[in-house]
Formats: structure tokens, sequence, C-alpha cells
């Protein structure tokens, strides 16, 4: 039962996800609040039920803190109001820390599931509430909803209030400001050509517009949206099962040889692989929420934007992990001043931001080391070699391309000192381990060409833009049909059944 | 609705789909998937239908050729008297089985059915060839007559002209074999003593509270035989035939035994599935072809044949049935190939923190299972043993630093298994040591250096 929360195993696509759709639909819209909080209340339970009641008081203390400060607010009482600000916020990150460190210290499972990415939610709220962004005042089960909501609590995305809130107003006319690259995603494409009272602004790299949503009814379940979130899950499910699952299995074929007997060849293979595994896991595991989200009547929350197209690693980390990015950006970069502030004080903000994030990923050393690694790397990118970078792409594209899958090795070794070793056989002039058998690199590499081979072709931003925007073709249909019952293959033989079907 | 309907190609693709399967798992419930179960509050019925796509079950027609179980059908192959009986009930007679008493059904406390074939202990004689079953003698005395004659034998195999050849270290020079208060049956090993689990037959067991100081030294056999573990060099698998799952690839792979010996590994073999599905066939010339056991076991015939399966089964309930299943592929490799010693290798142990945080890679059970497993030795040309002493800390946890994933060793650590096995070696004639004599001048052989740590 506990595997409910995990969005790609078979009690939440078949019993879950299902069961709960049916509900949700046949729940009149201003109930669907409701519905979706008691639901994900469940879901969590099902998955960590010893925490559940950590998740509900939290919810709850919040809320009410936000809303007296909402109150404060109407009474103009400015100082109260920013007490009750810093005290939500402290306690939020109290909580967050004090697990973290409970975790590294006394054992892991004392990280309640999902922890990092509902605080996340709870401290945006916060803040949106705060500095006017939300103006009106949430309400309760919106709010409850909000922060529990299923598709996200476990992994993310880490949706934005107003993206929650902004579904529940009807035919709202708003300006949009995207990128070109966003531009481009079908959605908006769709849009920019079926909205009659479309109004377009180009500015520099981007596209501003004005547009009506339609039919943006309170969580309003659309067959054009649930199609939609259907196939968005299939792609995450196929990304998932079919590729990051399998390519991970060369990651712990490495970590069972043992580092230090790989050949150099194959430390760099793994790397790409390692890589490669967390990208796909996480974008398809990212598409599969944003999926149900739809399904659900949401917007479809952006989370990877194809980073490896990118031409830094600053453009990299706005593309992977966008939500989390953004939340840093917002919520810490700006606040500290952001780049406004002079150069020294941009660094500084900069490498916390980094820090910070390193730490959100993990306690650990490594982790902490990752977060230092890229916010130098951007740092440089920003300034010694801006000149470069604005000249040839050569430079960006080897910091995308080479140094990412390098900080992912050291994300990935959570032991100092087994990371030496890896780094002393990537690059083996150090005398680090000894190859054992100089030819693993082609045995292994045979046996994952075509998962590194689908793994490439799927970086370019536009195979996958041509699968999504072809979903309703005959044959991608069929395509897509095939992959799910593929996913669920394995699904079903690699671990609804773990006791069965062990394969050492 | 119908135009709706149109707009969720995808969905109702899924939708038709899916029914279709659920039809097939209702269709093949009966007959297909019988044995599969389902938990149906959290997964949907057509799931057995993906199952059986795993194991080679298809929801109609036969099962495709080389995935029938050759084992649980063992060929009446000859009119001796030496029975095995599989636990279906099959009577299938094996020719110069040498099974011991239990697995011909005699012994059935906790293991459920017995299966109630009339059992006739075969046990060796010292000068017994190796081929000749006619010099089988049926004893039904057990232990006691066994260790009554045990000097006797002892006595008669030093004085057989042939053997004399091959008593390589003079009688001096051996240790003085651990004399027991009640000598121990079985091979066991410290590391995981024999305990009573309930179909093992107490005469391989070790009396409670024995102290194996020298365990990895020789092997006895019920009939009072005692084989040195002997230091051999690698000629001595030259003519050796590996089975096993991942842990043995891994031997393959990194223990220095390309070429040395022949290997039939793979992933995910377990003790169940060997006999449906294809391994690889690792060739001493580098060559590796897709085979199955039983053509592995047809092509050539082995003078040993080692077998190491047990991780993959840890989740399988129970020991019982994995002892069973055992028992029945050892027979089979014993009529497949009638010239070779068969060993029985142990379940290597896993890493204290992988026994610690899994519940069922535990070394418990891991021990429980062993201790079945050295039941099936009959220590005459089936042998039981144990690797875990090179690898394992007292407590009997493969040390930390030498296992990445706590179930696999490192690349560079299977050295030590390959050292064991050249370490502990049963060298009962000439013919036992391979195809290139190993050692010019039989004097020269060493003496067992278990380097346990």
């Amino acid at each position: 039962m506990e595997r409910i929360v995990i969005l790609s195993s078979i009690p939440f696509l078949f019993r879950f996800l299902p069961v709960f759709l049916a509900v949700y639909c046949l729940t009149p819209a201003k109930y669907r609040d409701g519905v979706l909080f008691a639901g994900s209340i469940l879901f969590y339970a099902a998955g960590e039920p010893r925490f559940v009641l950590l998740l509900l008081g939290l919810i709850v203390v919040n809320y009410a803190m936000g809303s007296y400060m909402f109150y404060e607010k109407e009474q103009n009482a400015q100082v109260r109001r920013k007490f009750l600000f810093f005290a939500a916020v402290i306690l939020d990150l109290y909580t967050l820390v004090l697990c973290k460190i409970l975790a590294l210290s006394v054992s892991s499972s004392l990280l309640p599931i999902g922890m990092s990415f509902y605080l996340f939610k709870m401290i945006s709220w916060q803040a949106d509430l705060y500095t006017g962004k939300t103006q009106q005042k949430p309400g309760f089960l919106a709010t409850a909803a909000y922060f529990s909501m299923f598709p996200q609590i476990t992994q993310g995305p880490i949706m934005r209030f107003s993206d929650y809130y902004a579904s529940t107003k009807e035919n709202e006319r708003q300006k949009v400001k995207l990128s070109v690259q966003s531009a481009l995603q079908p959605e908006w494409l769709r849009k920019l050509s079926s909205n009659e009272q479309l109004s377009i602004e180009t500015g520099e790299g981007t596209i501003v517009f004005e547009t009506e949503e339609k039919k943006t009814g309170t969580h309003m379940v659309t067959l054009d949206g649930f199609e939609e979130g259907l196939a968005y899950i299939v792609i995450g499910l196929g990304m998932k099962i079919l590729l990051a699952d399998r390519i991970g299995i060369l990651w712990n074929e490495l970590v069972k040889i043992g580092f230090e007997s790989i050949s150099t060849p194959l430390a760099w293979l793994g790397a790409y692989g390692y890589s490669m595994q967390l990208f796909y896991d996480f974008w398809g595991y990212s598409l599969i929420a944003a999926g149900v989200g739809r399904m659900l009547g949401f917007r479809f929350i952006i989370n990877f934007d194809h980073p490896y197209a990118a031409g830094s690693v600053a453009e990299f980390y706005r593309r992977w992990h966008a939500t989390l990015g953004s939340w840093f950006r917002d919520y810490v970069y700006i606040p500290l001043g952001g780049s406004r502030k002079g150069k020294a004080a941009t660094i500084r903000n900069l490498m916390i931001v980094w820090l910070l994030t390193g730490f959100w990923h993990g306690g650990t050393l490594n982790f902490i080391l990752w977060g230092l690694i890229l916010g130098v790397i951007i740092v440089l990118e920003k300034y010694p070699l801006s000149g470069i970078m604005k000249k040839t792409t050569i430079p960006g594209r080897f910091h995308v391309l080479v140094l990412i899958p390098l900080t992912w090795v050291v994300f990935a070794i959570t032991d100092l000192k087994s990371l030496g070793v890896y780094f002393g056989r990537l690059f083996p002039f150090f005398g680090v381990g000894k190859t054992l058998d100089p030819a693993d690199f082609i045995r292994y590499g045979k046996i994952y060409l075509p998962f590194f081979a689908a793994g490439a072709v799927l970086c370019v931003p536009a195979v996958y833009r041509f699968i999504v925007r072809n979903r309703k073709h005959p044959l991608m249909v069929l395509a897509l049909t095939v992959i799910f019952w593929w996913s669920v293959y394995y699904m079903v033989t690699a671990s609804s059944n773990a006791f069965m079907y062990f394969s050492f | 609705m119908l135009g709706q309907l149109k707009k969720t190609p995808l969905f109702i693709s899924l939708i038709v789909t899916g029914i279709a399967l659920t039809v097939l798992a209702l269709a093949g419930r009966s007959y297909r998937y019988e044995t599969y179960e389902t938990n149906l509050l959290t997964e949907p019925l057509l799931t057995v239908v993906f199952e059986g796509v795993h194991d080679g079950v298809w929801p109609a027609g036969a099962a495709s050729k080389g995935e029938v179980p050759v084992i649980a059908a063992i060929p009446e192959s000859s009119g001796s008297g030496d029975l095995a009986a599989t636990p279906s009930g099959n009577t299938a007679a094996l020719k110069r089985s040498r099974l011991p008493k239990d697995m011909n059904g005699t012994s059935s406390s906790g293991g459920g059915s017995s299966d109630g074939a009339q059992g006739s202990v075969s046990v060796p004689r010292g000068k017994e060839d190796a081929d000749n079953t006619e010099d089988t003698e049926d004893t039904t005395g057990g232990a006691g007559d066994a260790e009554a004659s045990r000097e006797d034998e002892l006595q008669e195999e030093t004085g057989e002209e042939e053997i004399s050849l091959w008593e390589p270290v003079p009688e001096e020079e051996e240790p003085e074999p651990v004399i027991y208060t009640e000598l121990p049956e079985g091979v066991c090993n410290p590391v995981c003593p024999a305990v009573d689990y309930g179909v093992a037959s107490r005469s391989f067991m070790a009396p409670e509270g024995t102290v194996f100081e020298y365990a990895t030294e020789g092997i006895f056999a019920p009939t009072g035989e005692f084989y040195y573990l002997k230091h051999v060099d690698d000629s001595y698998f030259s003519d050796a035939l590996f089975i096993g799952d991942s842990r043995t690839d891994g031997l393959y792979g990194y223990g220095n035994m390309r070429g040395v010996a022949t290997f039939l590994s793979k992933e995910s073999m377990s003790i169940f599935n060997i006999d449906t599905k294809r391994w690889n066939l690792h060739e001493r010339d580098g060559s590796t072809i897709s085979m199955s056991l039983e053509e592995a076991l047809t092509q050539r015939s082995y003078r040993k044949v080692y077998i190491s399966t047990g991780v993959n089964e840890l989740g399988v309930p129970n020991t019982v049935s994995y002892y069973q299943r055992f028992r029945d592929v050892v027979a089979y490799i014993r009529a497949m190939q009638p010239d070779a010693i068969i060993y029985i290798e142990g379940i290597m142990h896993v890493s204290a923190a992988k026994s610690q945080s899994s519940n069922m890679f535990t070394n418990s059970l891991i021990v429980e299972r062993n201790a079945a497993l050295a039941t099936l030795a009959n220590g005459y040309d089936i042998f039981y043993i144990d690797m875990n002493p090179s690898v394992c800390d007292e407590e009997g946890n493969v040390y930390a630093d030498l296992t990445g994933d706590g179930i696999h060793l490192y690349a560079s650590a299977y050295e030590r298994w390959h050292q064991f096995l050249k370490d502990n070696a049963i060298v009962r004639t000439r013919d036992d040591l391979g195809e290139v004599p190993a050692v010019q001048n039989p004097e020269n052989i060493p003496n067992v250096e278990a380097d346990t740590k």
C-alpha cells in the first residue's frame, strides 16, 4: 500500500488515480478543493503514516498564521505582520532543518517524504501573502489542498499558489510573459494560434501576450486537459521506467565493481549514464506529476525545459528543476538584493543560493561541495567568462555537456573518499585505483548503447516537441500505448513483486 | 458524444488494451495463471499477464521450447536401484545417485509432504571406482556404523594402490584430523554451523556446541572417509563448470578465472528458474554462448561442477522449498554428469549494513539456508564448501570494504573467492586434478592454508 505514493507504481496508476479521478470528477467543482485535500491526505497517509499528523499540523499552523497576517494587513499593523511572517518562515525552516539533521545523524527515516517540497510551498505561500502577490484571502481548503496536493507532495514540482489559484478563477484575462523557448511549448503554441483575442508584444527574447484563459473554471476537468495529462503521464512513465531505470543499472554495476577497479572510459560512461538516469528519472517524474495536475484541471507546470540544450550552466539551471530554481530566485536571491547591489554582493548572493541549494538536496558534504562548484561556475560565467561566452558558444556548451555530468558525479557519491577515487579513475593521472578489466567499457557500452542513444535523441528539444505535438496521430497513440504497457511490464516485474523478482 | 471521445484517442486506446489484457488474464486464470496471486486491492488482475510474460508463460498456446522445466521430469534412464525422488512424487531413477539419505524422503520432519519413496542409501566405499555403481553398498546402520568403520575405511583407502599414489602428503605431516567427542558428519563451517532446520538429516549435523577449529581442513564422508581439502592450482578448474548467479558471474569477470574454467552464469539465476531460462556459457577460449542448463550439461562432461545460487531466492519462501528444489537440481546434475565432483557452494553472506537494513537479505536467513544446503553433501562426490570465511568477519558479515552494494563483492575482492577455491579442493584421485596435471610431483602439494582474512 505504501507504494501508492510512488507515481510510477501499479497501486497508484491502477488504483489510487482512477478512483480519485472518478470521485473528483463526480464532485461539483466548488467542492473539489476539499476532495483534493482529503485525497491527498489519504495518499500521504498510505506512504508516510507516521508523519501525516505533522503535515496536518503544519498546514493548520501555516494557514492560521497566514490568515492572521492577512487580518493584520487589513488593520494596517505592519510590525505585527512582519513578525507573523518571520515567525511562520522560521517555524517552517526550523522544522525542515531539524528533520534534515535528524535524518543525517539518527536515521534517514526521520525525514518525512516530501517535506522539502511541501515546506517550500508553505514558505512561498507565506511570502506571497506578505508581499501582496496574493491579494485575496485564500480559503482554508484551497490552501490545504495546495500544500498537500498528491501529485506534487513527494517530489514536486514546487507549484506556486498563484498557479493553483489562477486555475480557480474564471475567464480571467491576463498578461503572460514568456521566454521564446517556453512560448514554443505546444501548450502555448496552441493558445497562440487559437486565441483570437490575443495581442502580442515581443521584447528581447521574450513574448508578452494577453490571453484569455479559456475554460479555467474552478478545477475544471476537461476532456482536452484529461487527454493531454494522460499523454504527459505516459511520456513521463516511459522516460522514468524504460530509460532512467534501465540506464540506472549501469551505475549500480559500477558501485558493485568498486570504483577503484573500473577503467577510465567506463568511469566516463558511468558519469554520463548517471547524468541521464537522473535527468530522465526526474523529468519523467515531473511530467507524470504535471500530467496528473493537468487531468485535475490545473495548468501544466514546466519543471524541465530541455536543460541539456542550454548554452551555459546558469541557463541550465533555469531549465532544470525550474520550479526549485525560480523558488530560490524569488525567495532568496532577489530578497538578498539579487544582482542590483554591485558585483561583490551579487557573487555573495549567488554563492548563498547555491550553498542552500546544495544543502536542500542533502546534508552531506558532497552536496555542499556540489552546490559550491555550481556557484563558482555560474559566477565565472557571469563575470570573467561572459565576454568569451558572448562571442562563442563553445565554453557554454562545454560547461553543460562536460562539466555538468562531472558535477553529477559529485552529487551521486556521498562518501568523499569514494568520490576522490572516482575522480582518480576519470582522470587517471594520480595512480588511484587499477583497471581490472580494460575491456569493461566495451562490454557495458554494448549493453547500454541503445539507452544512451535514446537518451541523447530525447535531449534534442525538437524530438520531444514532435511527440507532444503529434500525440493524437494514430501512430503516436499506438506508440504511447506500447510505451505505457511496456512500462507496466517493468513495474509489475521489477517492483510490485520485488519479493519474487530479485535479479542478482 | 462520439465526437467528444475522438478528442481522447490515447485514453480510449489504453482503456481498450487494458480491457483486452484483463480478458486475457481472466481467460488464462484457470489454466495458465492459476499459480499467480494478485491482491486486487493494490493491483489489477491484468498484472498476471505481465508476470506470465516475464516467466515465459503466455496466455495462450504452448510455452516455447527451452522454457519447459527439465528438472521436474527426470527421465527414467536406468533401472538401477539408486532412487532419488522428486518432491512431486515422480520416481526418477538416477544412475549413480549418491544423494544423502534424506533425499529419498525418509526424513520429513517439518518438510511437509513426504514423498514416500523407498530410500536406499548408497554409501560409497573408499576403494570404489567412481564410475562403478556396482561397488556401492547399501547400509542401513546410519551414523553409528559409519563411525565404527571409519578407521577401517581410512585404512582401506590408504592401502589402496591407486589412491596411495595420490596421498600427497606423508601421513606424519598431515594435521591430525580434528577429533571431536562426536565426529561431525556433515560439512559444516564455523561461519555457518549446521542447525536443525526441519528436513535436514540429523546425521549431517554438527552436535550442538561443536567447535570447528580446523573446519576448512577437510570433509568427512558419512562412511568415515576424511578428505583433506587441498591446495590446487588453476589447472584443477580446467574441466570444471561453475554454475551460478551474478555473484558467480562476478567471479568469472573479476576473479582471474577467465580461460581457467567454464562458467554458466547470469544475473537473476535462481534454483527455481535454473532449468527454464537461458544463461551465458563462458567458454575457456573466451567465447560466450547463450545456453540452457540442459544444453550446457549435455555438450560435454565435466569433472567438477560448482553450483552457487541462493541470493535471488531469499525472497521466496521458504527454506524447505529452496532445499527441495536444490536437491532436485543436484540430482539432475548428478544424472547428467555422473563423473563430476559436485561442489555445492554455500550462499555468500551479505554485509552487516545490508543484513540489518533488509528483512530479506539477512545473514540469519542465509545461514539457515546454508545449513540446509550442507546436508545435501554426501562427502563422497557431492561436497559442500563455504567461502564465507574468506570474505566475512567473525560475526559472519561480509567486510564492508569488500562490497559496494552489500550483496556483491567488489571486483578487486573476487580474487579471495578464487583463492578459496584453490585452497579448498577435493582431490580423490589423479583424475580429479584436471586436464593438465597441476602438480608434477605429488609430494609437493601444499597443505591447506586458507587465508581467511
